[in-house]
């Protein structure tokens, strides 16, 4: 909403500068977002006449004109099309800045001929868009003025932001009322004219379906002249960023701007028939606008017809065939009243964004249709002339302003605020709120223009403490909790802080990607659930729930290898979607590795990561959100679409599956055009058993000061037999002695047997309360290779 | 016994140990002195001889002149040892301006880290975590946050719709974690004092927008709670999260449907270059939206406005992590660049506490 600074002091009385006006609009819900206050920037332009022009020798579009400037007779090269003999334009002497580059003017030589200032074009001053040519100022413009006084540059303009429910503030009226009752001025009163009709309104009005429109009003204009607005009118419009179009056109925009109140004026000459209709649309109906588009018409829409001729979409845009020209003599001036959600429904179907359509969605005041029409009429008949017919009026004029019984007490406790009753009567009072005192209430009766946004009791604390101030409300302080649990996090909540943090520590880039992606690189991912399709993606390459990170995080990787990154850790902790109805997202931890270990150094020599790498972050993850990863089931029978068949496996808590970690399959890789091996993983976070506080209590150490014995046992076993099955039969065969077993040697080659290999452990034994005897140590190594050879077949190898 | 001989061999031989830099030299010396067929033992044979009387001092003489050279072999010796090892140790000299191993650095994404200092600050002040789906239902985003279809607040949000075609109503992606209001109080019973961070969507995408983003909401119903405990709070929360004592905050009026009152706070802050300094009263910078929940949300969620009432807030969480860190560019969030993240990642020992400062 723009209006200028003299627009609103039609309406406010006020000694206030325009910094206070703005900062008060600002604090009470009418948000500046743009002051243009020209009177600086073009201070020191002026009105000047070009005295003769003669073609300048060096350049053909150019001239030389010589400029009297009111003190003196200047010599200016011009390239404007339009510079001529006896036109006042607008100068800027040596040392003017130029608003639209900042350039400070200075004496030049233009292809060898001597300018000593410039003159100028709107887009050079930034106050209009007319590139071509220079400004060509009326002819009465005293030269040697300040270019200032002329179009209303001296007038700033505000721009604040309405939020929906200020339809009463969509008018500069609306926005004095509102300053005024901050006391920073007194709202003028509001002259109202008298217009009296001088014949029967020739043109018939008729509602036909009820609930298409709520009121129909206008009156018949003869013989008006349509020409150019009054200077007054057209540069107030132009600067706040209309176009000045006509003086009938301007006039309703300008009550539209003022009062919040749409009009539209039709050529009465152009309707086929001496009446307006308000009626429902049939579906396929077509409709000449007068934006120059053709809609065609949903069934029931509201339309204004004559003799079945579409004149418009009903509070939202006029027909072209009945727009008003310059030739334009007889015409028709409406006010009506709308219903929001027929506009919006319309206005949406057929995405037509006007300043009607805007006010009516955001309700207009439905008092003030009379109003509206009677103060346009009264310009109409100022500036155009003519003779004006009898109102006409039909549907429904019983309005009732909506009533509100308001403690007073709220003001405190909602709001905040302590303030004295009087106080409280004379902010709604000057809001227009009629106010009856109950004592311990008010009987308020709500401004009709404020009907649709007050509605309970609430709303008045809001009206109250706004125009009071938010700055009065005292803080208070937050009230304990008690008893105050410290655990704000839950378990699961303070899981993905743990992975995520464990993960950054071994080297990973967290990254946050879209929960959206390729449809087409999902199926990678397993089938494609159309329920989990977007309706309306923002692009094509965005349109499904992700079914999985890993996606995203090759997407990824393939940029940074762009960008030259050859190795690097990436994860993501977030949402994944399998179902459309869930109480919370599923969350899980994605990773990808790939490339080398180490960047090239001096002290190893780096290697290929692999899938070890990968599967010791998982574990580091797993043991800091509280679980023992050695209790992890690895399951290579249960693997992803997305892994290598065989070189990848299910992570498995029990039976309960919880993640994925492998090779990523090289036809995904493909898919994703990546040449590098990667390897990934993903762990639903949510299905990590919560492991419960033991509010820090550890079990008692175990360790004994006896000697530690280690023995070495290498076994022959199927190729197929996993290693970890070796290791828990070793375990197996004394599990109070034997503290640790690990593999450290993996062999299958030319000296053993095709489907055999080779599996090396260590088996650490610590006695808790002796040291064991030769027999003893004897009896567990027997054990351990018993276990093996029953578990696993493995054979001792010598 | 005649011992003159000996003190004067005892003599030369000092001065030879004194002279003498060569440890095979020293032990040499040694063996020809006190060796098994050195001269202290020649003269230890001889003592065999002398009278008795005689004996003793003779011995005494010997034992001290052999002591005398022994000690000063020892200490010749452990002298060329340390210079040995001293000589050793120069030889074996290492260039410590080589680089040290690698260690790998990851880093922790701004926004996490953001919501982690959030919920840091809002824990201290009491406020739960609680969390939600991403798609919702209408219900949920719109009518029960008092937005009813016709309503034109719903313009202000672009909403992502899915086509699923089996459930009985259209579902989308939810346009505010406001959503989180509605099930966490449906869910439970009142007072409530949550936090909600999380990703919310909505269908626009130009310098200023993402099509997903995050935001943080902080709720608290109670039976006395006014606009007064929500200016602390917000003011509290400012304070520490900027880290700035006197950060300069306005609150000014505005509207969201599921707010009466509604408010909109800024923040002072002032450009320096192409800096932006927060905490100085030159120019205000919006940085969340505010207000008391609306009694029609509360019914909604089937808790009486009549006796309990109080306030929510929320904000972008990329917004109050772009003013803090100086990000300039919100589109970065999501662009999953390494060199953008080594900037502006935090490392995961990063861990935002109250009281050790909320960051470094």
């Amino acid at each position: 909403m723009k209006f200028t600074l003299s627009w609103l002091k039609d309406f406010l009385e006020t000694n206030a500068t325009l910094e206070e006006i703005c900062a008060k609009l600002t604090v009470i819900g009418l948000e500046v977002e743009e002051v243009i206050n020209r009177k600086e920037d073009l201070a020191d332009f002026t009105v000047a006449i070009i005295i003769e022009t003669k073609p300048h020798p060096n350049a053909e579009k150019l001239q030389i004109c010589t400029v009297d400037s009111g003190e003196g007779m200047l010599q200016i090269v011009c390239g404007a099309p339009n510079a001529r003999a006896g036109i006042k334009v607008v100068l800027a002497k040596i040392d003017t800045i130029i608003p639209i580059n900042s350039m400070k003017i200075k004496p030049v030589a233009i292809r060898g001929v001597d300018s000593q200032g410039m003159l100028c074009s709107e887009t050079e001053l930034k106050i209009g868009d007319k590139e071509a040519g220079i400004i060509e100022l009326p002819l009465d413009a005293k030269v040697g003025d300040l270019f200032i006084k002329y179009m209303g540059l001296d007038d700033p303009v505000i721009e604040i932001s309405i939020t929906p429910n200020r339809g009463d503030c969509l008018g500069v009226y609306g926005i004095a009322r509102d300053l005024a009752a901050t006391n920073i001025g007194k709202l003028k009163t509001l002259h109202e004219p008298i217009i009296k009709g001088e014949f029967a309104c020739p043109i018939a009005v008729k509602i036909e379906d009820k609930d298409a429109i709520l009121r129909f009003t206008g009156r018949y204009f003869k013989n008006v002249k349509n020409t150019q607005s009054p200077d007054w009118l057209k540069y107030r419009l132009i600067n706040t960023g209309n176009s000045s179009i006509s003086t009938l056109v301007d006039i309703t925009n300008y009550i539209s701007i003022t009062f919040g109140r749409p009009l539209h004026v039709y050529d009465a000459d152009k309707l086929p028939k001496n009446e307006l209709v308000a009626k429902r649309a049939k579906k396929g109906e077509k409709f000449l606008a007068l934006d120059d588009k053709t809609y065609t018409c949903k069934e029931g829409e509201v339309l204004i017809t004559s003799n079945d001729e579409i004149h418009g979409f009903g509070g939202i845009i006029g027909g072209k065939l009945s727009a008003v020209t310059s030739e334009t003599k007889n015409v028709f001036l409406e006010s009506a009243l709308f219903d929001p959600i027929e506009i919006t429904n319309t206005g949406r179907a057929h995405q037509i964004d006007t300043s009607a359509r805007y006010r009516f969605e955001r309700n207009v005041d439905p008092l003030f249709v009379d109003k509206g029409q009677i103060i346009a009429s009264s310009m109409i008949i100022d500036l155009c002339g003519g003779q004006v017919s009898e109102s006409v009026d039909v549907g429904n004029n019983d309005f009732k302003n909506s009533k509100i019984i308001f403690p007073l007490s709220l003001v405190k406790t909602l709001g905040g605020v302590t303030l004295k009753k009087e106080k409280i009567i004379e902010i709604l009072l000057s809001l227009g709120f009629e106010v009856k005192d109950l004592g311990e209430n008010l009987d308020l009766t709500v401004p009709s223009w404020r009907n649709s946004d007050i509605i309970i009791k609430e709303d008045i604390v809001e009206e109250v403490i706004r125009i009071n101030g938010y700055d009065q409300v005292d803080l208070a302080p937050l009230p304990n909790i008690s008893p105050f649990a410290c655990r704000i996090l839950t378990y699961r909540q303070l899981a993905k802080t743990r992975v995520r943090r464990s993960l950054a520590k071994n080297g990973y880039f967290e990254l946050l990607t879209w929960s959206f992606m390729n449809q087409k690189l999902a199926k990678y991912f397993g089938p494609v659930n159309e329920d989990l399709v977007l309706a309306n993606p923002i692009s094509s390459e965005l349109d499904y729930m992700r079914p999985s990170i890993i996606p995203n995080l090759l997407t990824a990787l393939k940029k940074n290898k762009a960008r030259s990154f050859n190795s690097a850790a990436l994860f993501e902790i977030g949402p994944v979607f399998d179902k459309v109805i869930a109480n919370n997202d599923r969350i899980v931890v994605s990773g990808i590795k790939y490339g080398e270990d180490v960047a090239k150094n001096i002290h190893t020599r780096p290697r290929k990561v692999d899938i070890f790498d990968v599967k010791a972050d998982i574990f580091d993850f797993i043991n800091e959100c509280g679980f023992n990863p050695a209790n992890l089931r690895i399951d290579s029978k249960e693997v992803p679409v997305w892994a290598h068949p065989s070189k990848s496996s299910s992570i498995k808590i029990g039976n309960v599956l919880i993640g994925f970690m492998g090779e990523v399959h090289p036809k995904v890789l493909s898919g994703f055009d990546i040449s590098d091996q990667v390897y990934a993983f993903e762990v639903d976070i949510d299905l990590l058993p919560e492991a419960k506080s033991k509010k820090g209590k550890k079990p008692l150490p175990t360790y004994s000061d006896f000697q530690v014995i280690e023995r070495d046992f290498a076994f022959l076993v199927d190729s197929d037999v996993p290693s970890s099955q070796i290791v828990q039969s070793a375990y197996a065969a004394d599990k109070k002695l034997i503290k640790n077993v690990t593999i450290f040697d993996l062999y299958k080659g030319d000296k053993i047997d095709k489907e055999k290999k080779s599996i090396a452990i260590s088996v650490k034994i610590e006695p808790s309360d002796r040291t064991l005897t030769d027999k003893e140590i004897e009896e567990i190594s027997q054990n351990i290779i018993n276990n093996v050879n029953k578990n696993c077949g493995g054979v001792l190898r010598n | 016994m005649d011992l003159s001989e000996l003190t004067s061999k005892k003599n030369s031989v000092l001065a030879q140990i004194l002279a003498s830099n060569y440890l095979p030299e020293i032990e040499e010396i040694r063996v020809n002195f006190l060796g098994k067929n050195g001269v202290i033992t020649s003269y230890l044979k001889q003592l065999a001889t002398v009278s008795s009387s005689e004996k003793a001092q003779a011995g005494a003489e010997l034992n001290s002149i052999k002591n005398e050279v022994s000690a000063a072999l020892d200490n010749k010796k452990r002298f060329l040892d340390q210079v040995e090892i001293d000589k050793k140790l120069a030889f074996d000299k290492l260039d410590l301006t080589l680089p040290a191993r690698n260690i790998p650095e990851g880093k922790i994404h701004p926004i996490s880290q953001v919501i982690d200092e959030v919920i840091a600050i809002f824990g201290s002040l009491g406020f739960f975590v609680a969390e939600g789906p991403s798609i919702e239902n209408d219900f949920n985003n719109f009518t029960a946050l008092n937005i009813p279809l016709s309503h034109p607040a719903r313009q202000m949000h672009d909403t992502f719709y899915l086509k699923d075609g089996k459930s009985p109503e259209k579902m989308l992606l939810r346009t505010h974690t406001s959503t989180v209001q509605i099930r966490n109080m449906q869910a439970n019973k009142p007072p409530f004092r949550f936090v909600s961070p999380g990703r919310v969507y909505r269908c626009d995408w130009d310098m200023t927008h993402t099509p997903m983003f995050h935001q943080i909401e902080a709720v608290l119903i109670d039976k006395n709670i006014h606009m007064g405990h929500l200016k602390s709070c917000i003011t509290e929360f400012l304070k520490i999260f900027f880290e700035i004592d006197d950060v300069p905050i306005r609150f000014r009026a505005s509207y969201f449907p599921f707010t009466e009152p509604s408010a909109e706070v800024d923040i002072g802050c002032a450009w320096q270059g192409k800096e932006l300094i927060i905490g100085k009263e030159e120019k205000w910078l919006e940085i969340l939206g505010c207000g008391m929940v609306h009694p029609n949300v509360l019914r909604s969620v089937g808790v009486d406005p009549d006796i309990y009432q109080g306030f929510a807030l929320g904000m972008g969480i990329e917004r109050i992590a772009m003013l803090k860190y100086g990000i300039g560019d919100l589109r970065n969030f999501f662009d999953s660049d390494l060199r953008w993240l080594s900037h502006y990642g935090f490392s995961p020992f990063d861990i935002p506490s109250l009281i050790g400062g909320l960051t470094r």
